[in-house]
């Protein structure tokens, strides 16, 4: 018996990982469901169950190949338990605990903002407890004071849409492919910020708490007068994405000052806009908080998160499952 | 032969075991998730029937694959599929219109049988078969789905001049139209049977209709599911026309 095999089926994602218990991480792989759902400008929740069925068990032959292990290696089922979306989430978990079932070996089901607050820890495992964690994705804005793993205090989320969920709604508006969040940020890039007066929902409150619907809404309003020239749309690009990181920088510096902190750990996939990292790494870094990224191949869903999640989970003792009920929590709130 | 099979694509599940020349059967009745109740099901079975060595001792794990309830042929895939992949144990895909034949007419009698599911939206899943003398139950057409109130029979018949046929239905909420041939037997279920199952396991073992557990797949007949971009923008001009049209 050498370690943990895990599985990450929440959205449009499908990842397996393999975490020696002496080496860390020794297998991981990736499909993403990306150009399945481009055709109908966003995730088609039947289609993404549909294509992790077809793809989790072939991903679990490839790993199980790459790191040299056979099923009777594997002690510990890990799987991202919710929140996301339902068929989804299913596969993963009917998956993994018939899995375990069938070899007698312990489950443990993980919450998926879990793996991705503690995947920077990947990289760096020295990294000090506590601080402040931004999850920033399109499912999900928070952030979160953590005291260590599975200490976790809400500091505040958004009331309507995630960021993520704003980028990718205003570059459907824009006419932009799927997913939105990256070509909205390259359309972004030639654009002037400055040129469109987006409201900044928000940014005044001294609570610690995000709105982007009304945003999305100016964006529309905008898009009316923009028509086809495409310096107008660029400018508008750039002018909603100035909006969007002015508000998550704000916000993140008003959790740092409220608690103190001395390190903030960005994830989720909003974070891999390069604006977005600048920004916060300028800002905090003056305040004397030192910013973390998760490297980037972490910052989408992935496998490992849920690995190393889990691997971190096992080491601090924490229970782990054994009645082999498929029990999966599409809304499941991060403090645990 | 050594065979676990399972079906959770209606509201009674079934496990059922075929140990040699014994059977053991569980109903899941009442249960509104099988995915909590399935696992601990064909524990109890092995458990009651003191096969404690199952893990090493089964030759396959059959599941019923569908057509059916999307996310019930969906779980049978996965859960088969996670317990073929960690035993190394292949898997057998059971057709779901079979099981659903093979439960209304257990004696297989001879002749063509017509098996319809409820595909919901009003549609049917389809599928024709020929039991054999010898009790085998041949597939006569590909599963399909149909419209029961706007499908021509020439379109759905195998052999539309022919009318001696044996009908078995399962929960279907549409009527059976006017203009269609009456089957001489009709014949309704409300679950699988767990001795079809494993008639069917059985049958499929037989015909070595073994898949790596990497390679099974539910049949979901239904493939479109989602509107494209382009059919969602010709269907908001359509409602602004008919809204235009409403105002005028």
């Amino acid at each position: 018996m050498k370690g943990i095999l895990a599985i990450e089926t929440s959205c449009d994602e499908t990842g397996v990982a393999l975490w020696d218990r002496a080496s860390g991480l020794v297998a991981h792989e990736l499909f993403s469901q990306v150009a399945l759902h481009a055709r109908y400008g966003g995730v088609v929740p039947e289609l993404a169950s549909r294509d992790h069925v077809r793809r989790l068990p072939q991903l679990v032959a490839r790993a199980l190949a790459q790191a040299r292990w056979t099923p009777a290696d594997v002690d510990l089922v890990a799987y991202t338990a919710g929140p996301g979306l339902a068929g989804a989430l299913l596969v993963g978990a009917a998956f993994a605990e018939s899995w375990a079932f069938a070899r007698g070996v312990p489950t443990m089901p993980i919450h998926h903002l879990e793996g991705h607050l503690l995947s920077p820890l990947m990289a760096a495992p020295d990294l000090a407890f506590p601080f402040v964690a931004l999850l920033v994705s399109g499912g999900h804005t928070q952030l979160l004071w953590v005291e260590g793993v599975g200490r976790y205090r809400l500091l505040g989320e958004t009331i309507d849409d995630a960021a993520g969920e704003a980028f990718d709604k205003t570059a459907k508006i824009l006419g932009l492919g799927y997913p939105g969040g990256p070509q909205l940020a390259k359309l972004a890039e030639r654009g002037d910020a400055t040129r469109f007066a987006l409201p900044r929902p928000l940014i005044q409150s001294p609570e610690i708490a995000f709105s982007f619907s009304g945003l999305k809404t100016a964006v529309a309003l905008a898009a009316e007068t923009v028509g086809r020239d495409p310096q107008a749309r660029a400018d508008l690009a750039a002018s909603f994405q100035a909006a969007v990181i002015d508000v998550l920088v704000a916000k993140t510096v008003r959790a740092v000052e409220l608690t103190g902190a001395r390190r903030l750990v960005a994830a989720g996939g909003v974070t891999a806009n390069a604006r977005l990292r600048a920004r916060l790494a300028a800002e905090l870094e003056a305040l004397g908080c030192s910013v973390v990224f998760p490297p980037p191949q972490w910052c989408t869903d992935n496998g490992a998160m849920i690995a190393h999640a889990a691997a971190q989970r096992v080491r601090l003792g924490f229970p782990v499952k054994q009645d082999y009920r498929v029990t999966i929590h599409p809304r499941w709130p991060l403090p645990l | 032969m050594k065979i676990l099979a399972f079906d959770t694509a209606s509201d009674h599940a079934c496990v059922a075991v075929q140990w040699d020349e014994a059977v053991h059967t569980c109903k899941l009745q009442g249960y509104a998730r099988h995915s909590e109740h399935l696992l601990a099901a064909i524990a109890q079975t092995f458990a009651e029937k003191g096969l404690g060595n199952w893990q090493q001792e089964i030759d396959a794990i059959a599941f019923g694959a569908g057509p059916g309830a999307f996310t019930g042929v969906r779980l049978a895939c996965a859960v088969a599929q996670g317990m073929g992949m960690a035993l190394g144990k292949p898997l057998l895909a059971l057709d779901a219109l079979a099981l659903v034949g093979r439960s209304a007419y257990p004696e297989g009698p001879s002749g063509c049988v017509w098996v319809a599911a409820d595909a919901r939206m009003g549609e049917w899943y389809h599928r024709w078969f020929e039991v054999t003398a010898g009790g085998e139950w041949q597939p006569r057409s590909e599963p399909a789905l149909v419209s029961p109130h706007s499908a021509r029979w020439d379109e759905i018949a195998i052999d539309p001049d022919g009318t001696e046929f044996r009908f078995a239905g399962f929960r279907l909420a549409e009527r059976w139209p006017e203009s269609w041939p009456a089957p001489f037997e009709t014949r309704w279920i409300d679950a699988i049977a767990p001795e079809a199952l494993l008639a069917a396991a059985r049958a499929a073992a037989a015909q070595e209709q073994f898949v790596a557990a990497d390679a099974a797949q539910p049949v979901y007949v239904r493939e479109r599911v989602a509107l494209t971009l382009e059919e969602q923008q010709a269907l908001r001009a359509k409602k602004r026309e008919a809204a235009t049209q409403s105002r005028a």
